[in-house]
């Protein structure tokens, strides 16, 4: 166990920078970037956690290759909010502010990747938030996916589209 | 220690989580970070995930013209209509009208699914609403559409302004006789008919008005009419009444269709009378509510309606 290992007899020695050090645990983002992070942090990341119980504690450095440097902070702030139990509405209104679609959508795999429950489900809200009431191309655009229905299925789809509308305005486009 | 050490080392593991992330390539662990950032991650998005997404959607878009998400996702590509298709409820389970289908699909057992009929004397046409009364924004979801062509002839279709049968906004028609005592309603079977995906084979309804306020249909499950039962939702005529003081609910013209369950099946006595479906006229002009119950459907029960118009 990665407790056990800091003994206070060689806790003394132990360099904050080491990236063997017990004390943290050094996650490797895909474009190389090393963060280090309290081993509680590490315990919300499932994916991590298991890694690290599968060596017994003796390697504390995870790659990551699939998260950027760019969104492993945001995953570890909310892990770090989650732990001091200070997950609030307001704090998930002002997390979810800073964040893009393309943001949204790279911390939601980051969050499954790494599964994270609790932003697993608060990231699937927010999409959800997101593309309601949207129209079908832009929830192609925001998802980048291609159309492939064959044109008879599009034509059915036309007449169930059209009938959705029926006593009600065509929603606008959004601005994005 | 370098990275790419530590990485070397732990291939087996590496391995093992992989498999523990199994489903689309850009979840799991490689050991090579070659170009971990590439496009179309979303398109692969796992199913579980959509799932959970368009699950919340269903839950909360409750009502319309919110609801049209749900179309909406259906109609992006093909795996995310099946995923839809398999998280939407029938209206038998949830008392939720979706897509189009779910007008020819029964509607829930405990409760009512509650409609209004707003009718048009000049052009003879009657449009179906989904909601228990007029929002006042004019925003209730309109479901059907019908049109009188004889005394005796509706044809439904799915828009307020196109009738024609050769158009795939057709669902079927209504014929009655002379006196309106005898009516059937034709389920239409056209191609490319977005009916087609789930329904079960056509159903054509008969049914017969002995008296002038009751009727009798049979469906695939024998049903007649019993007699007047309590149960009219008085709550809701009141809501009509608000706006007129001096209308009298015994003023109220109503119709109700009592279901009786033929035959030596295992139902108790209870279940064996119910009421599927409230016909009444209201104290606003034109304005009708329609409620109606398992085993009729939206179009069945729209139809039986315009026989009593």
């Amino acid at each position: 166990m990665a407790e056990e290992v800091s003994s206070q007899m060689n806790s003394l020695s132990i360099s904050e920078t080491n990236p063997s050090s017990s004390a943290t645990i050094s996650l490797v983002s895909g474009d190389d970037i090393v963060f280090k992070v309290e081993p509680t942090i590490a315990k919300e990341m499932e994916t991590v956690q298991s890694f690290i119980d599968e060596t017994d504690g003796k390697i504390t450095t995870i790659p990551l290759p699939n998260i950027s440097s760019h969104d492993l902070p945001y995953v570890i702030e909310y892990c770090e909010k989650s732990i001091a139990g200070k997950i609030t509405k307001e704090f998930e209104a002002e997390f979810v502010k800073k964040l893009n679609n393309e943001e949204v959508k790279e911390l939601f795999l980051a969050a499954n990747y790494l599964n994270i429950k609790k932003l697993l489900d608060f990231l699937s809200q927010v999409i959800a938030d997101r593309i309601a009431n949207k129209s079908v191309e832009y929830v192609r655009r925001y998802f980048g996916i291609e159309n492939d229905f064959t044109p008879e299925e599009e034509a059915k789809l036309r007449e169930e589209l059209a009938w959705t509308f029926t006593g009600v305005d065509p929603d606008d486009e959004d601005e994005n | 220690m370098s990275l790419k050490s530590i990485v070397s080392e732990l291939k087996g593991i590496n391995n093992r989580i992989s498999k523990l992330c199994s489903g689309s390539k850009s979840v799991a662990i490689d050991v090579t970070p070659t170009e971990p950032f590439q496009q179309g991650q979303w398109a692969s998005l796992p199913p579980e995930l959509l799932s959970d997404i368009i699950r919340r959607l269903e839950e909360s878009e409750t009502s319309w013209p919110e609801r049209t998400v749900l179309i909406f996702c259906a109609s992006v590509c093909k795996s995310w209509r099946s995923v839809t298709k398999e998280i939407i409820k029938t209206p038998q389970q949830r008392g939720q009208i979706t897509f189009p289908i779910s007008l020819k699909l029964p509607g829930p057992r405990v409760y009512a699914m509650r409609c209004f009929i707003k009718r048009n004397k000049k052009t003879s046409t009657f449009l179906l609403y989904l909601d228990s009364v007029p929002a006042e924004n004019e925003s209730s979801k309109l479901l059907l559409a019908a049109k009188r062509i004889r005394r005796t002839k509706f044809v439904i279709s799915l828009a307020a302004d196109d009738f024609s049968r050769a158009r795939n906004k057709y669902v079927g028609k209504l014929r009655s006789n002379f006196w309106g005592t005898k009516f059937t309603v034709y389920d239409g079977h056209h191609y490319p008919s977005i009916f087609d995906e789930t329904l079960s084979p056509s159903q054509e309804l008969k049914g017969k008005r002995p008296m002038k306020d009751s009727f009798s249909v049979s469906l695939s499950e024998p049903l007649e009419r019993k007699h007047n039962a309590p149960g009219w939702d008085e709550q809701r005529l009141l809501r009509f009444l608000d706006d007129k003081e001096h209308a009298v609910v015994s003023s109220i013209k109503k119709y109700e269709l009592l279901a009786v369950l033929n035959g030596s099946r295992n139902v108790s006595p209870l279940e064996q009378e119910n009421v599927i479906l409230h016909f009444g006229k209201t104290p606003t002009k034109d304005i009708y509510i329609m409620d109606y119950y398992y085993p009729l459907s939206a179009f069945q029960a729209f139809a039986i309606c315009l026989t009593a118009m």
